[in-house]
């Protein structure tokens, strides 16, 4: 009979597989707000307390979302109180609603994907997609350091994620393998 | 970007999405966008996708740069002739287009390398894939170990990163961007490389994008971080998922594998002077600068009384006007060849008078900081009114200069460190502080452990980087619990006695802090009242401090529902002491501890002695010699240090008093302590030392003894340096050979 696995180490697990989840939750709701890092750091350091609140098996990434999702509306309110802008509540609660219904419930599975989409781009591509990305990289460093316009560089950004989404909508149908 | 549901674009919307995550999308499109979102789920789902694939091309970059495989992206410019040359050229098109497309040329990871280089006379073993070794240049590949046994290498990257290791040190570099440090110290800069490091110690994971920071781990204890600029995320291997932020605060952080970090002082940062110990030349000095020491002074230029500190921002000492400055040093005339010609000394008259300090006890005497709040701004930077050495508030943006408190949770503090014999008062009033019904959210008054700019749970004297030490609460009008008094963090908590004062409102917060007792025996007491009140009330009864690691004081609040205002905050002291007068004294304290540490210097003394004299003290006092020098009747040399009921006295059989330059370094550590003469240890003792291993702020050369059997030195001495860490026999004999300047001088040995 095998050993129950150790649910300290399965919630660890679990921690670990949604980051991507998460960051995406939290980077939808708080875009480009120097506070994202901050929400998910609350968010996991908060889940770890309550972890003995979790039952395995129950539905992990709605309440980690829902975790987040106060952290998020604290965010936005300490905005609106220090009278610079916030997401507007209706366009806040409209997104959480298509999260709730489904939006980023596999993320797990598209991030395998495009992984393996990330690998089958050119090379120039590819670095220039992961370089926009690493350690909050703005547009206009990124520009700077290619020698490009930034509006250009945008231009090529999107080409590059167009191929992705592309690449990533075909290893998900039905008959791919590798995913 | 169209305001019509049917009009809606995914390509426009994408790149209006590009605009809106850098933060430059301007506010009307920013406001239609949002005025879209609102209304279609179609452009809801296009939201959301996008910015699932910024998390998911995150993840991917963080890992390929984590591996070492995310190239440098460099661009170059076709210059504009080139360019004009082209277009008028029909056959050209082509070309054009090659260019074109060259404009980005992505450079591929080269065979990952180090360039080594090592400073003069530097110790130092490889294992693994160690190549090109010549003079003080190498390359290191990926598998390889270096073991650094005394001195300084320098790695570098292709991408220009930087890496510095001070010996003794051993790390391996299973990858070159993922360095294992065992022991030692390992700083990184990582420059305009953008490079992404992963540190590894025993217990610690580091990971840093674009960050200048060190990592020690040191002989025992905890292993250290000390960031100098950047962001770094600091996790244990026990526990990797909780995730510790650091940004720089001015403190070193010891970070057990469990429990709390403790704040330390903050490293001295090597890169700004790096270049110029790697191209000093093979000498005594460049050998002691690139052991790392904490204090040097070379006793060269004394001509004014003051004494440099070759160490960038060390404490600069001071010699007693009337003593026989210039007297010729070690010289190559006298076989010492790791020193220059014209090498000058200190000649020391042996009067009663302490002739050199080196280090002092800072004195803290009457008001210390006083802030009003009558500015406008952020309060974070602001000096105050009076501040100590011009020190300026680290506050998070909830607090502002004018005194006002927003709803947060956070912390404002102004660094400071209390010193032994001195009553502090810490005082603050706060107004109109105000929760809703039900609410049990507070302000703060205390002396905590460091400082934060950062909103966050932690850093309001709870937990985290700044960690109340001796601090107090006051809640809103809206609260159901009392007011609470606290030692350290939330562990030891008391609520208010005698008060009948409530919630809510104005207040007056005084803590006082007795260091009159000395290390160890440091009190806190709790004061309030309500403003206009003629006494304060003592709410809380004196109490012992549990952690003495006071680093700042400030004022911290919680709640996402609180208001109040502050308008006053001051420090006082009174010192228990009389002064010392300040034009002998150097301009800070010395940088070593009882705990452990080094003290190497040169001496010539003429035969005849006839009496026990002492070369140089460090206590926590002027009046303390807890560790001391000496050089008995018969020449032979010494080095007590007090250890509780059992002293510690070692003495050499050789002597030192025969008219001729002598190297002598003593050194120790919790359980051991050694003294060194020309380079030997002649004398040492394994013992573990039960006295309390405080700081030793005051440094004196040729001081005044305290026991009466002793007599100020009479000589020369030079060249005096101290370490905070007990140097190893190897590196006090590398110290020696350089000074004789024999035929090895250092560079890479058979392992």
């Amino acid at each position: 009979m095998p050993p129950n696995p150790d649910p300290e180490q399965t919630f660890v697990q679990l921690v670990v597989n949604h980051q991507p989840a998460l960051r995406a939750f939290v980077l939808s709701l708080l875009p480009g707000s120097p506070e994202v890092d901050d929400v998910i750091q609350e968010t996991n350091a908060e889940i770890w307390v309550k972890r003995g609140d979790f039952r395995i098996g129950t539905e992990f990434k709605s309440w980690m979302f829902s975790v987040a999702k106060f952290k998020v509306m604290a965010v936005w309110r300490d905005r609106q109180r220090c009278k610079v802008w916030a997401m507007p509540d209706e366009t806040l609660m409209k997104l959480v609603e298509q999260i709730e219904e489904g939006a980023l419930a596999d993320t797990e599975t598209r991030h395998r994907a495009l992984r393996l989409c990330v690998e089958r781009l050119k090379a120039e591509d590819r670095n220039l997609i992961l370089n926009r990305y690493i350690a909050g990289r703005s547009l206009d460093e990124l520009a700077q350091e290619v020698g490009r316009k930034t509006d250009s560089l945008k231009v090529s950004l999107h080409r590059i994620r167009t191929v992705l989404k592309v690449c990533i909508k075909r290893r998900l149908q039905p008959g791919e393998v590798g995913v | 970007m169209s305001g019509s549901v049917k009009k809606f674009e995914v390509t426009g919307m994408e790149m209006a999405l590009q605009e809106l995550e850098a933060g430059t999308l301007d506010p009307v499109r920013r406001d239609e966008l949002m005025a879209l979102v609102s209304r279609s789920p179609a452009a809801q789902r296009t939201y959301l996708a996008y910015f699932e694939m910024t998390a998911m091309l995150e993840a991917e970059a963080a890992t390929h740069a984590e591996q070492g495989n995310l190239p440098k992206i460099t661009g170059f410019i076709v210059p504009a002739r080139m360019f004009r040359h082209s277009m008028l050229a029909a056959a050209a098109v082509v070309t054009l287009g090659g260019l074109v497309a060259g404009l980005i040329r992505v450079a591929l990871p080269q065979p990952p390398e180090l360039a080594l280089t090592s400073a003069a006379d530097t110790l130092w073993t490889a294992q693994g894939d160690v190549r090109d070794a010549e003079g003080k240049k190498a390359t290191v590949r990926e598998g390889s170990t270096l073991r650094v046994k005394s001195g300084t290498l320098e790695l570098r990257l292709q991408s220009g990163a930087a890496m510095i290791i001070q010996g003794p040190a051993h790390v391996s570099f299973p990858k070159l961007t993922e360095p294992e440090l065992r022991n030692g110290w390992l700083w990184i800069d990582s420059g305009a490389s953008h490079e992404s490091f992963v540190i590894r110690t025993r217990e610690l994971r580091i990971r840093n994008l674009g960050t200048r920071f060190g990592v020690r781990v040191p002989a025992e204890g905890d292993a250290e971080v000390h960031l100098i600029r950047g962001k770094l995320e600091v996790s244990t291997k026990a526990h990797p998922e909780n995730i510790l932020k650091l940004t720089p605060v001015g403190r070193g952080l010891a970070i057990p594998a469990q429990g709390e970090p403790a704040a330390l002082n903050l490293a001295r940062d090597p890169f700004p002077g790096i270049a110029e110990l790697m191209a000093a030349p093979a000498n005594y000095p460049t050998t002691v600068r690139g052991q790392n020491p904490a204090g040097y002074w070379k006793l060269d230029d004394t001509a004014d009384g003051r004494l440099r500190n070759e160490v960038k921002g060390g404490a600069e000492g001071r010699m007693r006007p009337g003593v026989a400055a210039g007297a010729d040093g070690p010289v190559p005339a006298e076989g010492l060849h790791g020193f220059g010609a014209g090498n000058r000394a200190a000649r020391l008259p042996g009067t009663s008078d302490p002739p050199i300090s080196l280090g002092s006890v800072q004195r803290h005497d009457g008001l210390l900081f006083r802030e009003s709040f009558d500015g406008t701004g952020p309060l974070n930077r602001r000096v105050p009114k009076i501040s100590m050495g011009g020190a300026g508030w680290t506050a998070a943006q909830v607090f502002s200069s004018e005194g006002k408190i927003s709803p947060g949770m956070a912390s404002a503090t102004l660094p400071f460190e209390p010193v032994d014999g001195v009553i502090y008062a810490l005082e603050a009033e706060f107004r109109d502080v105000t929760t809703p019904p039900d609410q049990d959210a507070w302000v703060a008054l205390g002396f905590t452990n460091g400082q934060s700019t950062l909103t966050s749970h932690d850093d309001r004297f709870i937990s985290g980087n700044v960690l109340g030490r001796a601090w107090m609460l006051f809640r809103g009008t809206g609260a159901h619990f009392a007011n609470q008094a606290h030692l350290t963090g939330i562990s030891a908590a008391e609520y208010w006695r005698n008060w009948q004062g409530g919630v809510g409102g104005d207040i007056e917060m005084r803590i006082t802090l007795d260091t009159t007792r000395g290390a160890g025996n440091w009190t806190a007491t709790w004061f309030a009242r309500r403003p206009g009140e003629d006494d304060f009330i003592k709410v809380c009864e004196t109490d012992s401090l549990p952690n003495e690691a006071i680093r700042s004081v400030g004022i911290a609040t919680t709640g996402e529902t609180l208001r109040a205002r502050i308008t006053r905050f001051s420090l006082m002291a009174e010192a228990a002491t009389e002064p010392s007068p300040a034009r002998t004294l150097a301009d800070g304290p010395a940088p070593i501890s009882g705990r452990a540490g080094t003290l190497s210097c040169w001496l010539r003394r003429e035969p005849g002695i006839g009496r026990t004299e002492i070369i140089w003290s460090a206590g926590g006092n002027p009046a303390d010699d807890a560790i001391h020098a000496r050089i008995e009747a018969d020449g032979r040399v010494g080095l007590f240090i007090e250890n509780g009921r059992y002293d510690i006295l070692l003495n050499s059989e050789e002597t030192l008093a025969d008219g001729r330059w002598h190297h002598l370094a003593a050194s120790w550590s919790p359980d051991n302590a050694n003294l060194y003469l020309d380079g030997k240890r002649v004398a040492w003792e394994y013992a573990e030392r039960g006295i309390a291993q405080s700081k030793l702020p005051e440094l004196r050369v040729g001081g005044v003894p305290n026991s009466g059997d002793a007599a100020p030195f009479t000589g020369e001495i030079d060249e005096v340096a101290v370490w905070d860490r007990a140097l190893s026999p190897v590196e006090i004999e590398r110290q020696f050979r350089s000074a004789v300047g024999s035929s090895s001088v250092g560079g890479q040995i058979p392992d």
